[in-house]
């Protein structure tokens, strides 16, 4: 029975030709998006791969040198998209795309694409993600608003009882039946995603890319799950599809565009961040204390180690290890620096995900760029990834100017590198997480949009078990 | 029935109606919100731009404090890196100036690009572009969504809650069956029409206007004042104008005679076309017409160049020599000349170099501008976020205009500074350099752009009451 009424639901939408329209319109937008995504995927990799490749090339090529100089000339690592990101660009217009790595400072990631953009960015980005978040949850309200309040004004609700029916065999026909109308637009989306991935995706990285394609597919198939048994328990408890779509669309309009800013702006609210400027200006004042103590604690050491009062007196090259010394003692200054930062946005961002159970988008949100490695987690795992391949190359060499160093006819330390050393250090490479990396982050995310949509089940059984106690008492 | 009758009557009806009043106590408070937030941001850079302006004073001041302390040590040698009485060591070590963009009286009113452009940039006398990032720390998902200010609350909710209230005016007597009853007394389809949606209409603009108005003075922002009064004039004519249009479409959907339903949907799809579709085709249609150039391919030719220009001068020393004076041979002061020589003539190759790349950036942002001003007639939305974040001072005109009085400022610290460097004068015009003036956009500017914007959602309006208005030609109902 089950079968036979999703079956009507189904052919019932195919002949409205609204519903066809709007999903075509839909189809459309979402293979245009990822045509999109794809595109610029394409650009940005080969941009990024380019300007690699040529860095290594000038790093190798940069000839003898004082090693120091080296240091400070230093290499650009470049930020690849991932795959995924076809689906959703997340937070990387809003974050850098490339970072200095040079001797003694962790710089900030530079260039923000959303920078070179017009206003009309802040109106957001065409992503499939974007139309899956925003608007087939709409396809999904228009299509469902009538189906129990549509069959109560047109008088048939009350045959569906006489018929000896079970609520809940109605109700799982119609879910059924709506949810056989949207993947008509939802598979051939997938497919094409599919597709795109495997061609576009490393043979390294292609099993990681796939299950987090498929993870994409299961969070946003829970999210459209729920609003469409939300949608069904509206319109089984409203007396009028007018009601029932008036309400569906208040929800959605709390649950997409309201709630996720609401929630966000009161969590900077309660994490403030301070602005960038004095949290510069603090870096700078520390840095240059501790290095000055550093330099003097390294000297008073070596000093008394090898018996001498003046470090040109010294048996060893200072300059080295001083170098090396004064990396050291910031590494803990910039971890603190960014980790405030980023920590700050963690705790942002929890809350956001708290905010899941009232409004479902906004764990979806933060879900979707997750599996698509577009979110702030990853950047950070980029930014880390940076940071330590920087410490390698200054402590390699700092260790070199140490070992190679040798006194000349005045008496002074000198030492010259070449390609040798070049090459020996190794030139970045990033090395994306893989799926697991998303969940210790995200698992409230996960459990509340399960939780939220087995809740909206919950209620359509409910509602439509009321339909049916209603009918029979009357 | 006179309209003064009608207008009496229909005030009776909406006196009970739960709807408008629920509508107008979200408005309210949505505004309240959104206005807090600006305030908030406001605010807070107003904090920042203090701060960089103490640094700066209290820079200067440890310059002329150490320089007296170095006067008393006559004889010594001092490194001219971090010596301020030498123009190297001012400018590596005290230089620390901020230009900053003061936010306007109305900035709470918009967010706009300021959270995404820098608003304070340090002043740098070395390559352009410097790779010191100058914008604000900001969770990037925060930028993503965009903020809860009052811009959001007019541009998405505000025509949500005009069309909460007005999809079903006539459609709702219909469904009653008391449209007969109705248009029993003698009053016209259009006369009633048009008194319900006005009602509507002159309420919720109303009270936007009133909440925006409370919120500016009691934040302490006087909108009397002669340029904040014209502002929040031109603020409200756009806004006004905005929710004009949501009653025009409402108008001529509800003449169209169709079910409440059919009009709920009509008019969340026009919404949905027009505020949330419509901007983001045009968005990623402008970037696909006229692209920029990519930025990491600017890195690498930046770097290309550099690296060119420094194998023609005598390689990365000045870095070396900035952090580790110690460590130069011979005599500090003369080496420190030689390498800022080479380093200047380096540092002006590198610009030459990398000039037609960034006037491709401004070209074709610019075009990009260009495209959406001629197209922005396609959504409201487009037209009422230009136009508040113009009147606000958070537009990305503003922005870039600051940014080129920042580049010029530059030139102007430049050209004060690089012949000193190379002098072995002593320098102490500590109160010399150039200051930054702010090149703002001029007030007629802004209303242009504002008044330009409202008259096209007044003609977009005007569209919509034409279609109604014909399309009440015919009878609401046989009799």
């Amino acid at each position: 029975m089950i079968g036979v009424i999703a079956r009507k639901e189904l052919l019932e939408l195919w002949r409205d030709g609204r519903f066809r329209v709007v999903a075509l319109v839909l189809l459309a937008l979402l293979v245009a998006a990822e045509l999109l995504g794809w595109r610029n995927y394409v650009d940005l990799s080969r941009q990024a791969q380019q300007a690699s490749h040529d860095e290594r090339e000038r790093w190798l090529s940069q000839g003898n040198k004082y090693p120091h100089a080296a240091a400070h000339y230093g290499v650009f690592a470049f930020k690849a998209p991932r795959p995924l990101s076809i689906l959703d660009s997340g937070i990387q217009p809003y974050v850098g795309t490339s970072v200095w790595l040079e001797a003694h400072k962790q710089n900030e990631m530079l260039y923000r694409p959303a920078e070179d953009a017009t206003a009309l960015q802040r109106f957001g980005d065409l992503n499939a993600a974007g139309v899956g978040q925003v608007l087939l949850p709409l396809l999904i309200i228009f299509m469902a608003f009538p189906a129990f309040a549509g069959e109560r004004e047109e008088g048939t609700l009350k045959q569906l009882v006489l018929l000896g029916l079970s609520p809940y065999q109605l109700l799982l026909g119609k879910a059924a039946g709506q949810a056989a109308a949207l993947s008509i637009v939802l598979v051939p989306a997938f497919l094409l995603t599919l597709t795109l991935v495997g061609v576009l995706a490393p043979a390294g990285t292609l099993a990681d890319e796939l299950i987090r394609a498929l993870g994409f597919a299961v969070v946003y198939a829970v999210y459209f799950g729920g609003f469409l048994f939300f949608t069904l328990a509206v319109s089984a408890r409203c007396s009028s599809s007018k009601a029932a779509l008036l309400i569906a669309l208040a929800f959605w309009a709390l649950a997409v565009l309201v709630l996720p800013r609401f929630l966000l702006d009161s969590a900077r609210m309660l994490y403030p961040t301070q602005p960038a400027l004095e949290l510069k200006h603090a870096l700078n004042e520390r840095l240059a204390e501790t290095a000055a103590e550093k330099l003097a604690a390294s000297e008073a050491a070596l000093l008394k180690e090898y018996g001498v009062t003046r470090k040109e007196d010294l048996p060893i090259p200072f300059e080295g290890l001083a170098l090396q010394s004064d990396e050291e003692a910031k590494y803990a200054l910039f971890e603190q620096h960014y980790g405030t930062f980023f920590d700050a946005v963690r705790r942002q961002d929890f809350l956001f995900q708290l905010g899941t159970l009232i409004a479902p988008t906004t764990g979806l949100q933060l879900l979707s760029m997750a599996l698509t490695g577009s979110d702030i987690e990853h950047h950070r795992d980029f930014v880390l990834q940076g940071e330590a391949n920087r410490r390698v190359i200054h402590t390699m060499i700092n260790e070199f100017m140490v070992k190679h160093s040798a006194r000349n006819a005045d008496g002074e330390w000198e030492v010259e590198a070449g390609r040798e050393l070049w090459e020996r250090i190794p030139p970045f490479e990033y090395r994306p997480p893989g799926w697991r990396f998303v969940l210790p982050t995200y698992w409230p995310s996960l459990g509340l949009l399960v939780l939220w949509a087995a809740s909206m089940l919950g209620y359509a059984v409910f509602a439509v078990g009321r339909l049916w106690t209603r009918r029979a008492d009357q | 029935m006179s309209i003064a009758t009608a207008v009496a009557l229909e005030w009776s009806r909406l006196r009970r109606d739960a709807v408008v009043w629920t509508a107008i106590a979200v408005l309210t408070v949505a505004l309240a919100y959104g206005l807090g937030n600006g305030y908030a941001w406001q605010r807070f850079q107003r904090e920042a731009i203090a701060q960089a302006a103490t640094l700066e004073q209290a820079t200067i001041a440890a310059a002329r404090s150490e320089a007296q302390r170095l006067d008393r040590l006559a004889g010594q040698e001092i490194d001219p890196f971090s010596d301020p009485r030498h123009a190297l060591g001012f400018e590596s070590e005290y230089l620390q100036q901020y230009d900053c963009l003061q936010p306007t009286p109305l900035a709470m009113m918009a967010v706009g690009q300021s959270d995404l452009l820098p608003y304070c940039v340090r002043v740098t006398t070395g390559p352009w572009p410097s790779f010191v990032a100058s914008y604000e720390w900001e969770n990037p998902l925060r930028l993503l969504l965009g903020r809860f200010d009052c811009a959001f609350v007019v541009i998405y909710l505000l025509p949500l809650l005009i069309l909460a209230i007005s999809f079903n005016v006539l459609s709702r007597e219909r469904e009653l069956g008391t449209l007969p009853l109705l248009f029993s007394y003698p009053v016209t389809p259009r006369r009633w029409l048009a008194v319900g949606l006005g009602l509507r209409a002159a309420l919720l603009i109303g009270v936007t206007i009133a909440v925006a108005l409370a919120g500016l003075w009691w934040t302490g922002a006087d909108p009397t004042g002669a340029p904040s009064l014209l502002r929040f004039g031109l603020w409200a004519a756009a806004v006004g104008a905005y929710a004009l249009f949501w009653f025009g479409l409402a108008w001529w959907v509800n003449a169209r005679r169709k079910s409440s339903a059919v009009n709920a949907l009509t008019l969340a799809g026009a919404w949905l076309l027009l505020v949330i579709l419509a901007p983001a085709l045009l968005n990623a249609g402008v970037k696909q017409v006229y692209p920029l150039p990519s930025r990491v391919a600017f890195i690498n030719a930046l770097r290309n160049a550099t690296a060119e220009s420094e194998k023609e001068g005598s390689g990365l020393l000045k870095k070396y020599m900035q952090d580790h004076p110690e460590l130069a041979p011979g005599d500090p002061a003369q080496a420190a000349d030689d390498y800022v020589r080479v380093l200047l003539a380096v540092n002006a190759q590198t610009e030459r170099v990398l000039a037609p790349s960034q006037q491709r950036f401004q070209q074709q942002i610019d075009r990009q501008q260009r495209l959406i001003d001629r197209l922005s007639v396609v959504s409201p939305a487009i037209l009422v976020q230009q136009a508040g974040n113009a009147v606000s001072g958070t537009d990305q005109r503003r922005h870039l205009r600051f940014l080129e009085s920042v580049a010029r400022h530059r030139l102007e610290v430049k050209a004060f500074f690089d012949p000193k460097f190379v002098a072995d004068d002593r320098f102490d015009a500590y109160d010399g350099i150039p200051k930054f003036r702010p090149d703002d956009v001029p007030l007629p500017d802004v209303a242009r752009t504002v008044l330009s914007a409202v008259i096209l959602l007044c003609l977009l309006t005007a569209l919509c009451v034409v279609m109604g208005w014909r399309a009440l030609r015919r009878p609401l109902f046989e009799p």
